[in-house]
């Protein structure tokens, strides 16, 4: 892609947003190891992109739908629920691959229903997506009868989660390869460019006779898919299902997504920005409980960055200009 | 104002009747005084919280900040207040001064910063619910019992809680929506450019709506601390969301412009006391959560029926 | 001032605005350079300019919405900075936007009063004062079939724009601007505006005008003021000027207004898309039309009278379409726009900012949209073949873009309607749609225009034009359908497309309204 093109794509917004959230990135980096030199060390590396991981697959899910300028709140209950299943469904003997698969099905499934209400009801995600959250949770309430489930943990799930392949970790590999192809279905796909259409003049991407709810329908799919992803690793990470496991995964990938400079309005931003918003606020999270800064110092200086960040790339312009 | 800006509360209305229909069969002591008193009760604190949502979907924003704003109140109510009737009237003031200062912060960074007002009210949500974490780290403190009784209790068939809701209601219809600042929400919310054109000062508009949804969540922080009688920083979380979905179960349009105060406050009894109505009619708690889902779901739908009617599908997409 | 200005003193008339070296640029492009202008009191007053001539920065900077580099303004003799268009309301200026400023979902009432409403002592609105005063104005300007309580979103865009026009005068402005305030206004609204617009005038306001639409401008003005590329070029009374030197000011040349010739059409082959019945709720009522290849069918009438309704039902845009669309014999089925295009059917649409482009995408982006399933394979897209097509539909269609990665944003209206045709060139379309294409584009584009339609003809293609300038239709149009309530009054062909015909049809009078009748008797019989 030439310069040009990326002007054109991303405009001044989120070209200073890549840049700015990579820069603060590497100012968390330094911060970080100067108040511990062990924080460079390969175990806590690892350690930090093994949680990294569920954050960053999540808001490959939520980049797309928030690029088509929708947003999409039911991965919580979406990957709570999935999670239960697989583990369930392996506990009872049913095998690795129908396992999986029916907790991929439910993420498909969840995906679809959210983009019918969007595309085809033409209602706000911003209430549909809460309501299937809810539906979701009370689903894994009538299914669980509100227990804890008993959770036998697939072996494979296990590997994925936190298993070694050549002295690398395979959590951070399985999302840098599905970061390295959303990358490349944004820059240079068919449904990566109608995203973007759609996220700036859906009425016009239409009457280019383009099947619009197609696109929808492909975003909040990919986002189902990624937090069932997200969670069948949380699970195999934790060696355990349970229920409110994905409370933490609501805003905290919104979050990643902002900081990286996509607009939430739709139609501007992309991946590229998102891995370092996902970085850095897992690398914030750390440096302020190595500060040992309690929980609410915590929320408030992760409200503060999001707002000096945005003050400095996502400002709208003035109504004059 | 025109009647027909209240055919968007219609579905909500017609829904509450329902439900206090098919409650009513199901459990006739509803009935009673003590009946009346807990179900208004149970949905007042949503009520105050949705009209505070309202006021900010209103302008073409949304306010995720309510929850933690209700916390907030709610943490310090029921750390500061006291015994004495004055430290108590001193605190329920500092409370709503607080909220006021939350709503006035989102405010201005939303027609100052032009920071998407999700964006800002998702920031301050994690601010505001940091503030309340330091003032009350673990859950705890009281309130006096005459301040609770006097919020949650009833003379007779009349609960108090509605009478407040009333009150703020009025105070919120007559000076405020009725007067040009009103206009000038509902115009700022219609037309945002169009409200510059006109002469209208937007950015001030918007914060005086954003101090107003300050207000407003602090009121129902206040009273939730009359109901549960202590403080905990996370008490308020639910209240974001669902004060969202009041709002447009209510018949606001999310993208500003439309809606009316007593859409979102039927919504909130509504989505308030459908628990109730479930347990009493015998359904598992764990199928509640499914129930509540599928309602609002289904309730969307309807809502937004009349769109799809639209035979213009350019019309429907920009709707 | 420079040599040619002022071509002589005209009547008498102290100055009321009077702008001095007015400089605005929009990062580093002038669209302002040391622009005079200059507006007596009780005048009605013509700007004019090709687009790109600043017209609308000049407006938006009297009217206080931008703010000028450089310059001043001196209003009534006193020299004003407006901070924003509050301020300008202040001292006397109103202004009527391109843009719609109106808010749909409050009341007509509502709209007009909107920041200076009538309150009671408590500060709360008067609405009922409101009410009867907008009611009491209504009748008395004649245009009572407009309630005072009915939203915004509810009329016409006719009723929309008057609505605008009288929020305008609702403060009572010492000087009126319109910016193209009259574009969906049919003939009698535009009629009924003036005759407001000349009390106004005799009451000492004054009113200065834009519109594209050059009849308009001569019946109406007292003096024009002509901008080109940012500059006063010439102020002149109204009669002065012929239309051709008017074009040449505006230009910078002369150019000729001519229209292509038209491409023969053969009788004998069968009809490339024929209706039959074709309804759409109340919109569209049974309308029957046929197109052969090489033609072009023009639709007149007032404004909305389901010409823009039958275009986009065409182009599967409404559901809810009855009747029969047939596509050299074949019937098809027009459910989507992707199904139209798939028919052979391409729609340029009405707006080209909302419907026609994604402005914030590149150029490249833009004009790809509609085959980008062709330019690659397995769902992504060939960078290089992507480039070639580019390349090619801007060089058949001259588009000026310095670069196909700019945003559509950044290219002038032209250029961006070229745009919007370019993405259709090679989707295998037959049959062209095109809603009044020459909205709001300067005179050397449009002629552009009358060439890539006629062009399509000549390829075999066939064009459906619903045009609002009915010289369009004069000059292109093999047969032009007249539309009247969602009905196809009358068709008029060859040497019968003459203005007089179109009005008297679209008004339903004369003779027009006669041999609809016959016409109908034949069918009958």
């Amino acid at each position: 892609m030439t310069t040009a093109t990326l002007k054109s794509r991303f405009g001044a917004f989120t070209r200073h947003g890549v840049a700015v959230s990579y820069a603060l990135l590497v100012v968390l980096i330094v911060v970080a190891v100067i108040l511990n030199p062990a924080f460079a060390s390969w175990a806590n590396v690892k350690a930090q992109l093994q949680i990294a991981t569920f954050i960053g697959i999540i808001a490959i899910g939520q980049t797309l739908v928030i690029l088509t300028g929708q947003i999409d709140l039911s991965v919580p209950w979406n990957l709570t629920f999935s999670s239960i299943l697989m583990a369930t469904l392996y506990g009872e003997g049913y095998g690795f691959a129908v396992a999986v698969g029916a907790a991929l099905l439910v993420g498909i499934g969840v995906g679809l229903v959210n983009a019918i209400g969007v595309a085809v009801f033409r209602l706000h995600s911003l209430v549909w997506t809460l309501g299937m959250n809810a539906l979701l949770e009370g689903a894994t309430m009538v299914y669980t009868n509100g227990q804890p489930p008993d959770s036998t943990i697939p072996g494979f799930v296990r590997f994925l989660a936190v298993g070694n392949l050549g002295g690398l970790p395979v959590a951070p590999l399985v999302w840098a390869v599905l970061a390295a192809v959303t990358i490349l279905v944004l820059a240079r796909s068919r449904f990566g460019r109608f995203l973007y259409a759609t996220g700036n003049n859906e009425p016009a991407l239409f009457l280019s006779g383009v099947a619009t709810r197609r696109v929808h329908v492909g975003a909040f799919v990919a986002s189902g898919v990624c937090a069932v992803l997200a969670g069948i690793l949380l699970t195999g990470y934790a060696s355990q299902t349970y229920l409110g496991m994905g409370n933490d995964y609501l805003l905290v990938p919104i979050a990643a997504v902002i900081i990286g400079g996509t607009n939430i309005m739709g139609g501007a931003g992309g991946y590229v920005g998102t891995i370092a918003g996902t970085l850095i606020v897992v690398l914030l999270q750390s440096i302020l409980s190595i500060a040992q800064i309690g929980q609410a110092g915590k929320n408030i200086t992760f409200g503060l960055i999001i707002i000096a960040l945005v003050l400095l790339y996502a400002r709208e312009a003035r109504p004059t200009d | 104002m025109s009647l027909r800006r209240y055919r968007s509360s219609l579905l909500a209305v017609v829904g509450l009747i329902v439900l206090l229909g098919y409650y009513w069969y199901q459990q006739p002591l509803i009935l009673s005084p003590f009946g009346f008193r807990l179900l208004a009760n149970q949905g007042t604190t949503l009520a105050l919280a949705a009209l505070a949502q309202l006021t900010v979907v209103l302008t073409g924003g949304v306010d995720l900040s309510v929850g933690a704003i209700v916390s907030l109140s709610n943490t310090i109510a029921a750390t500061y207040m006291g015994d004495s009737p004055a430290s108590v009237v001193g605190v329920v003031l500092l409370t709503l001064a607080a909220g006021s200062a939350a709503g006035l912060v989102n405010g201005l960074l939303v027609a100052y910063g032009r920071i998407q007002p999700i964006i800002v009210t998702l920031a301050t949500l994690y601010i505001y619910s940091g503030f309340a974490l330091l003032i009350r780290p673990q859950p705890g403190g009281s309130v006096p019992g005459y301040y609770a009784s006097t919020l949650t209790g009833a003379w007779g068939y009349l609960p108090y809680s509605l009478i407040v809701l009333l009150v703020v209601a009025l105070c919120l219809r007559m000076p405020i929506m009725r007067s040009r600042l009103g206009t000038a929400i509902y115009a700022v919310g219609d037309n945002p450019g169009g409200a510059h054109m006109s002469g209208i000062n937007v950015p001030r508009t918007l914060v005086s709506a954003y101090v107003i949804g300050g207000f407003l969540a602090a009121c129902a922080g206040l009273f939730l601390t009359a109901q549960t009688t202590s403080g905990d920083a996370t008490v308020g979380t639910s209240y974001t969301l669902n004060s969202v979905a009041a709002v447009v179960f209510g018949g606001a349009i999310l993208g500003g412009g439309r809606g009316v105060a007593l859409g979102p406050i039927v919504a909130a009894f509504f989505i308030s006391i459908i628990v109730s109505v479930l347990f009493a009619a015998g359904v598992s708690s764990f199928y509640q959560s499914v129930f509540q889902g599928a309602i609002l779901i289904v309730v969307l739908m309807f809502g937004n029926a009349w769109t799809l009617r639209a035979r213009n599908r350019l019309a429907v997409l920009r709707s | 001032m420079r040599p040619g200005t002022d071509k002589a003193p005209l009547e008498e008339g102290r100055p009321l605005l009077d702008a001095r070296g007015i400089s605005k640029s929009f990062g580093g492009v002038h669209a302002l350079e040391a622009a005079d202008f200059s507006c007596r009191a009780g005048e009605i007053h013509a700007l004019l300019g090709a687009n790109g001539a600043g017209k609308s920065t000049l407006v938006k900077v009297l009217s206080g919405v931008q703010r000028p580099d450089a310059g001043t303004i001196t209003l009534a003799g006193e020299t004003v900075q407006f901070s924003g268009p509050a301020e300008a309301a202040h001292h006397g200026v109103a202004t009527v936007f391109q843009e719609l400023s109106l808010f749909p979902h409050l009341t007509v009432a509502e709209n007009i009063y909107v920041g200076h409403e009538p309150t009671g002592p408590l500060g709360q609105i008067d609405q009922r004062r409101m009410r009867s005063d907008v009611r009491a104005l209504f009748d008395s300007l004649g245009v009572g079939h407009i309630a005072p309580g009915a939203h915004v979103s509810d009329l016409s865009l006719a009723d929309r724009q008057l609505v605008e026009i009288f929020k305008a005068l609702s403060k009572e402005p010492k000087l009126l601007i319109l910016d193209e305030g009259t574009s969906a206004l049919g003939r009698k609204e535009v009629q009924r505006l003036f005759d407001l617009l000349r009390k106004l005038k005799a009451a000492g306001t004054s009113v200065i005008f834009i519109s594209h639409r050059m009849s308009e401008i001569r019946e109406f003005v007292d003096r024009m003021t002509i901008f080109r590329n940012g500059r006063h070029v010439a102020t002149v009374a109204a009669r002065e000027a012929s239309d051709a030197e008017i074009v040449e000011m505006m230009l910078g040349q002369r150019v000729e207004r001519s229209f292509p010739e038209r491409t023969e059409v053969s009788r004998d082959e069968p009809p490339l898309l024929e209706l039959s019945g074709f309804s759409v709720g109340s919109d569209l009522a049974d309308v029957s039309l046929s197109l052969r290849r090489g033609e072009v069918l023009g639709l007149a009438g007032l404004e909305g009278q389901g010409q823009g309704t039958l275009l986009l039902a065409l182009f599967g845009a409404y559901r809810g379409v009855a009747g029969e669309a047939l596509i050299d014999g074949r019937p098809v089925r027009l459910s989507s726009p992707k199904a139209a295009m798939e028919s052979g059917i391409a729609l340029i649409p009405e707006d080209r900012k909302t419907e026609g482009l994604v402005l914030p995408m590149s150029v490249r982006e833009n004009i790809t949209f509609s085959v980008l399933s062709r330019l690659g394979r397995f769902g992504f897209v060939s960078a290089a073949r992507e480039r070639a097509f580019v390349g090619r539909m801007m060089e058949r269609l001259s588009v000026k873009a310095a670069s196909m990665e700019l945003p559509a944003r950044s290219l002038s209206g032209g250029n961006q309607q070229k745009l919007v045709l370019a993405k259709w060139l090679e989707t295998g379309a037959d049959v062209f749609l095109f809603y009044d294409p020459t909205r709001g584009i300067d005179v050397g584009t449009k002629q552009a225009f009358y060439e890539l339609i006629v062009g399509l003809t000549r390829e075999g293609k066939g064009v459906i034009l619903y045009s609002t300038e009915t010289s369009e239709l004069i000059g292109l149009c093999h047969r032009v359908a007249v539309m009247d309530g969602g009905r196809v009054a009358l068709t008029l062909e060859g040497g019968n497309i003459t203005e007089e015909e179109i009005l008297a049809a679209s008004l339903g009078v004369g003779r027009g309204r006669n041999a609809a009748g016959a016409d109908m008797a034949e069918a009958a019989q």
